[in-house]
């Protein structure tokens, strides 16, 4: 694993050409005073609010019982996927994400959306449903969250890739709404009308990949194939503590386009 | 680095502030009665492959206090309650027990819910479709009027042609869609050439173009997770396609049921198909694959699965001896033994009395050769 110092000039050349596209995860939620937990820490809380009985799965924040070995073995998206299939209604899984459109944005947050307000990143990149970055953006920004817009190409705005919570009207939340995308079957193996921007970003452009641990399948296929396609593209990953096993396996397919550092 | 005044040190939450945006999030299930979230609870049970607790969940320790007991007042709840319940029993190959609870699920959904029906009427097709269901006249599964399990799986597949895309997709259902009744009628056709070698190639054909046609159908119900295992099926038996072609599909197959689908009978299923591939060209690699399956379907208490495996395994082990060096004698007693193991999987004679018959045979077509 690489050094911040290492990296450092490469990113701010690019950054200072206009050529980087940061590409956020959960993790930028996770800061004062959004406070958002991480991954598992998010899903527990969503079984625990359905399941508040049964006390299962999971003992503490982040660490799982070693008598569900099965849980535990499953990621979020196989466990979700599960979960909506077993409700009756199924649309009401997306009140879990509804539950995160009061949290307030940080730091990181206004940063990004100041980056992209001044045109010093071409267009910024989430896998987040949570609306931080929108509202620190003060809605001066396009926000970029269903299949029709994506199908547009790759220009300024704030890219939802697994769709974005809120919306200003009835139909704007409904739309919102449907473009929730957290279970196994609506990611699929592969990106959909979403590949082309992917595409366009990687070849184009350079992602900083930063709080995001790329245990989403579809964007994970994608990128294995756009880098496939594109050799000499390189993704810059800010990773913090250790890379996760996906991350991993794409950088052992990639090893020359997948660039990973520490933050310090 | 983007010209922006530092923010100054980010902080992460102390655990008052995790605790607080926690019970935020815990909010969101209201509205639902303790009957809904049983059921929510024994299905993701279910999906995530804990068929026994699910079963204890649905229908309680000996068919008593379980969901299906205590929800005869409300008919969906009760139907959804057996349906899952012969979904859990059909994986663990517990098919007296899968057809009696699909069938009050068929009786629940009859006239009132049509893709539960459809959806019931699948899982039966599949269970008398299953490997230990299988006689010497199903190997006719293209005459619906002798073949029980492909008779369902066209009465599931006609009733799903008849709902709509928005209600299917609203009640999809792991591996239960129109999509996921194709692919299982393929596999069947599939799996009955496979038995039937050589003399069996117009339902190989036939097998491939209905698993084509679900695949089709899979991308279109947008049932994505089951897409590389459904390719794989296809890569396998495509004449057009190379061993090193075949085998890239499989792994890619491999890969996803591994790091993202985790679903066992996928994963047993996928290194299966490489086991059968590999079987002709390098039996070694191939047995690998088979005990890779082997340990997969054990893992998840799946009995079918395993008893084919094991088939498989006895019968790559018998061909594995004959190209291996060694003296006649040695290739002799190794491939009887692995051909006992074939046929102690194939019949359910006690096992020592079985071994004894095969021994003296043996003895007597030694005394024969010698």
């Amino acid at each position: 694993m690489k050094k911040w110092k290492s990296v450092q000039q490469d990113i701010e050349e690019l950054a200072a050409s206009n050529k980087l596209i940061p590409f956020v995860g959960s993790a930028i939620s996770y800061f004062q005073p959004t406070n958002l937990p991480l991954g598992k820490g998010l899903l527990n809380s969503g079984l625990q609010g359905i399941f508040p009985c049964r006390k299962l799965f999971i003992k503490d924040e982040y660490k799982w019982t070693s008598d569900e070995k099965e849980i535990d073995r499953h990621s979020p998206e196989v466990i979700l996927q599960g979960l909506a299939e077993g409700l009756l209604n199924r649309a009401k899984l997306a009140d879990l994400y509804n539950t995160m459109s009061a949290m307030p944005y940080n730091s990181l947050h206004q940063i990004l959306a100041s980056a992209l307000l001044n045109a010093k990143v071409p267009a910024l990149f989430t896998t987040n449903q949570d609306r931080c970055i929108e509202d620190a953006g003060r809605g001066q920004f396009p926000i970029i969250y269903d299949k029709q817009d994506f199908s547009l190409g790759l220009r300024e705005g704030l890219f939802h890739f697994h769709g974005a919570i809120g919306g200003a009207s009835e139909y704007e939340i409904a739309k919102r709404r449907q473009s929730l995308t957290f279970t196994l079957n609506s990611m699929g193996p592969h990106l959909t009308t979403e590949h082309k921007v992917l595409d366009d970003a990687v070849s184009n452009n350079s992602l900083l990949c930063l709080g995001y641990s790329g245990s989403d399948p579809d964007i994970w296929y994608s990128l294995s194939e756009i880098l496939e396609k594109y050799p000499e593209a390189t993704i810059y990953w800010c990773v913090r503590g250790t890379p996760s096993s996906n991350l991993i396996r794409l950088q052992g397919k990639h090893p020359n386009s997948i660039s990973y550092f520490k933050e310090t | 680095m983007w010209g922006i005044e530092d923010p100054g040190t980010v902080f992460a939450p102390n655990s008052k502030m995790l605790r607080k945006s926690q019970k935020t999030i815990r909010t969101w299930a209201t509205g639902l009665t303790q009957e809904e979230r049983d059921l929510a609870y024994s299905w993701l049970l279910v999906s995530i492959g804990q068929y026994e607790k699910a079963c204890i969940e649905l229908v309680g320790k000996n068919g008593r206090g379980g969901l299906l007991a205590r929800s005869k007042s409300n008919r969906q709840i009760h139907m959804l309650a057996a349906l899952f319940a012969g979904y859990a029993k059909r994986e663990l190959s517990d098919h007296n027990d899968a057809h009696k609870y699909l069938r009050i699920a068929l009786e629940e959904s009859k006239d009132y819910d049509l893709c539960r029906h459809a959806q019931a009427a699948h899982k039966l097709g599949e269970s008398l479709s299953a490997f230990e269901s299988v006689r010497f006249w199903y190997f006719w599964p293209t005459v619906p009027a002798i073949h029980p399990g492909a008779r369902w799986l066209l009465k599931a597949i006609e009733e799903y042609t008849s709902i709509s895309a928005e209600e299917l997709a609203a009640k999809q259902l792991g591996r239960a869609g129109l999509g996921a009744a194709l692919m299982n009628l393929g596999q069947l056709y599939r799996r009955t050439a496979a038995y039937t070698p050589y003399i069996r190639s117009r339902l190989a054909k036939q097998a491939r173009k209905t698993i084509s046609n679900a695949l089709n159908i899979l991308m279109d119900e947008k049932d994505l997770r089951v897409i590389p295992m459904a390719q794989a099926a296809l890569a396998a038996d495509d004449p057009s396609m190379t061993i090193d072609e075949k085998l890239k599909q499989i792994d890619s197959a491999i890969e996803y049921a591994e790091a993202w689908n985790q679903d066992y009978i996928q994963i047993g299923s996928a290194y299966f198909i490489k086991g059968q591939v590999l079987a002709r060209v390098n039996p070694q690699a191939s047995e690998a694959c088979y005990l890779k399956a082997l340990s997969v379907f054990r893992d998840a208490g799946m009995k079918a699965e395993i008893a084919r495996t094991k088939i498989e395994l006895a019968a790559s082990a018998a061909y594995t001896i004959n190209k291996m060096q060694g003296s006649r004698e040695w290739k002799f007693g190794s491939s009887m033994l692995a051909i006992s193991k074939l046929i102690l999987c194939l019949t359910p004679v006690k096992p020592i009395i079985f071994l004894v018959l095969i021994f003296l045979i043996g003895l007597f077509i030694l005394s024969l050769i010698l």
